[in-house]
């Protein structure tokens, strides 16, 4: 399957935005854990 | 309601519509009326998958969901940022390189014409039925508020909808997304910014959230690995995924928001966008399901918040009972709220016994609320025989209605009709987009100039009139967003499972796929009705079995392996 059309505007490649919003994904599960255990 | 809250709803409405208008109007060809021009720019793209997705539901239910149930309910959304991943990779290229307008005339390439209208009749008939439960719930919102029939908000809904979808096409669409995502952030935004305001000057917002933590309320992450639990880490990771990978790859209403991008680039950023933004929306909203829990931890809450039943009680023999079970209800809410007074003036006072002390009596307290709680729903299903009592929907709207300010009551409402039209425009116009693409032009013929305007207008049209009549139905139903989840898990599994065999299955050929799908659409069916499994999983029970049956019959030479001579 192609990976590329051109250079996406920000990041420079297309497999930093995936890595981009796999961290952002990461991020939310640990950080909902992370607030239910704060205020529980 | 004020008449600042009637002038900001009223405003706030006409502007969807006549930005709608405004924007879509010039479409002289089929291609320009379901394509949009092809000249959408990433973040309407973006902004217009998510106000697809984001529906009346979104703001009725989840906030209610988030009271009754907590949080957990974020951890659907947790395979979508995945899906989106996935399908920019794989399915978006290959839609841009053979120039498909719907997601399903790939299938007749690789397939065949049958394999083809299969898909898009289970999007045709699942869709149809999903929007039809979609305009219900702003139905609901005006009926409890106003006293309208519901036919009537029915109506009304429809027709603002379809004045703008009808007319302009998949660009009236977009750009109308586009103000209702504004109308919705404000609303949402203002309202949990209001209510926290609103709780008790000695509560803080983090004395509400450790009231609402103990209680059980913050539970957003649930890693135990079980199939007959809803909401857990893995059911929304993996089950999650199989549901938005074929929502956002094979699903119209959503293929059709970046089939509209001026490039590929720029359709893979939109979807994207709404894998990052889509999570974090979610967990807002639940969030205002919690902190209106807290602020009813400090006031006083109704047994059960939908008028309509209790009216029904109070006019039957019953109504005693209920009366003097309120009564205990409230008693038992008066003891709670001194619990949670305890509560927050043991946490300012420090002492970490004192403070687990008073949190252990106002967990028993609230299950003392909660048994009241449960015989006053006994009384409501005595008098409603064979009703499921549910006010989920209602939590929110009550609360709403009777504790925020003129003015803000009138934007969240804007907010709320916001969500069902964009939902509703989204889905009518691929509804109309797939009819004109795999029917019309496919199997008639048509043409697709100026003519094929005219009749992705009239499939518009009749697609909103049916959602509407169906609508009329969804009052049966009880937690709507559940509804529509578990109606679009019956057919989502079936539907990805043709397209991964398309995509990856090089061996499966001809009708394969066809009866491989008619099968697995059964077993899924048999699942639901036989079984206690989890709704999520169905995509992938259904997916699993659609490529497994398809390479098993293509293996050993079952139904439809030998490629149709056609």
């Amino acid at each position: 399957m192609p990976m590329t059309d051109g250079a996406p505007p920000i990041l420079g490649t297309w497999r930093r935005l995936y890595l981009l919003v796999l961290g952002e994904l990461l991020l939310c599960i640990l950080g909902f854990r992370l607030f239910s255990w704060i205020f529980s | 309601m004020s008449r600042l809250d009637w002038f900001v709803l009223g405003g706030a409405l006409l502007f969807v519509v006549c930005w709608g208008l405004y924007k879509g109007r010039g479409a002289t060809t089929g291609e320009g009326y379901i394509g949009g021009g092809r000249d959408h720019r990433w973040w309407l793209i973006g902004l217009s998958i998510i106000a697809t997705q984001t529906s009346a539901i979104t703001f009725l239910s989840t906030p209610g969901l988030a009271y009754v149930d907590g949080m957990r309910f974020v951890q659907f959304y947790f395979g979508l940022p995945l899906a989106a991943i996935v399908l920019s990779i794989t399915a978006l290229p290959l839609y841009h390189r053979l120039k498909v307008s719907t997601a399903y005339e790939i299938l007749e390439d690789r397939f065949d014409l049958k394999t083809r209208l299969l898909a898009a009749g289970l999007f045709l008939i699942q869709r149809s039925l999903a929007v039809g439960i979609t305009i219900f719930a702003p139905a609901l919102v005006l009926s409890v508020l106003l006293g309208w029939s519901i036919h009537a908000n029915i109506l009304l809904v429809g027709v603002l909808v379809m004045t703008y979808t009808v007319v302009g096409g998949t660009r009236a669409v977009a750009w109308a997304h586009s103000s209702q995502m504004v109308i919705i952030a404000f609303g949402m935004i203002l309202a949990g910014v209001m209510t926290a305001h609103r709780l008790p000057a000695h509560v803080s917002l983090s004395d509400a959230l450790h009231v609402a933590g103990g209680l059980g309320r913050l539970n957003a992450i649930d890693t135990r690995f079980d199939l007959n639990n809803r909401y857990n880490l893995w059911s929304g990771l993996i089950g999650g995924f199989f549901l938005m990978l074929s929502y956002f790859g094979t699903d119209q209403s959503q293929v059709q928001r970046y089939l509209a991008g001026s490039s590929l680039a720029q359709g893979r950023l939109g979807l994207l966008l709404n894998g990052m933004v889509k999570v974090p929306l979610q967990f807002l909203i639940l969030l205002l399901g919690v902190l209106v829990f807290a602020f009813y931890q400090f006031n006083a809450p109704p047994l059960f918040f939908n008028p309509g039943p209790v009216k029904q009680v109070m006019a039957g023999p019953d109504a005693p009972a209920y009366r003097a079970t309120e009564a205990e209800y409230a008693r038992a809410r008066a003891v709670q709220r001194q619990r949670a007074e305890a509560f927050v003036a043991a946490r300012h006072g420090g002492d970490a016994s004192a403070i687990a002390a008073t949190k252990q009596q106002l967990q028993q307290a609230q299950a003392e609320s909660e048994a009241v709680r449960v015989k006053g729903l006994a009384i409501i299903e005595k008098a409603n025989p064979g009703s499921h009592p549910s006010d989920i929907n209602y939590i929110f709207l009550a609360y709403v209605l009777s504790s925020l300010p003129a003015g803000l009551v009138g934007l969240v409402l804007a907010a709320v009709f916001s969500g069902s039209m964009s939902s509703m425009s989204g889905e009518i116009s691929a509804l109309g987009a797939t009819t004109v693409v795999d029917l019309w032009r496919r199997l008639i013929g048509g043409s697709r100039g100026a003519r094929e305007v005219w009749v992705g207008r009239i499939a518009t049209f009749a697609w909103g009139c049916f959602a509407m009549a169906f609508a009329e139905y969804a009052a049966r139903l009880g937690s709507l967003i559940e509804a529509v989840n578990i109606l679009g898990s019956l057919f989502y599994g079936t539907i990805l499972g043709i397209f991964i065999t398309a995509f990856y299955l090089k061996r499966v050929r001809g009708g394969t796929a066809f009866y491989a799908a008619l099968a697995a659409e059964a077993g899924v069916l048999l699942c639901f009705k036989f079984t206690n499994i989890s709704f999520l999983w169905y995509n992938l029970i259904g997916c699993l079995a659609v490529v497994g049956l398809a390479w098993g019959f293509s293996w050993f030479g079952g139904p439809g392996a030998v490629a149709d001579p056609a």
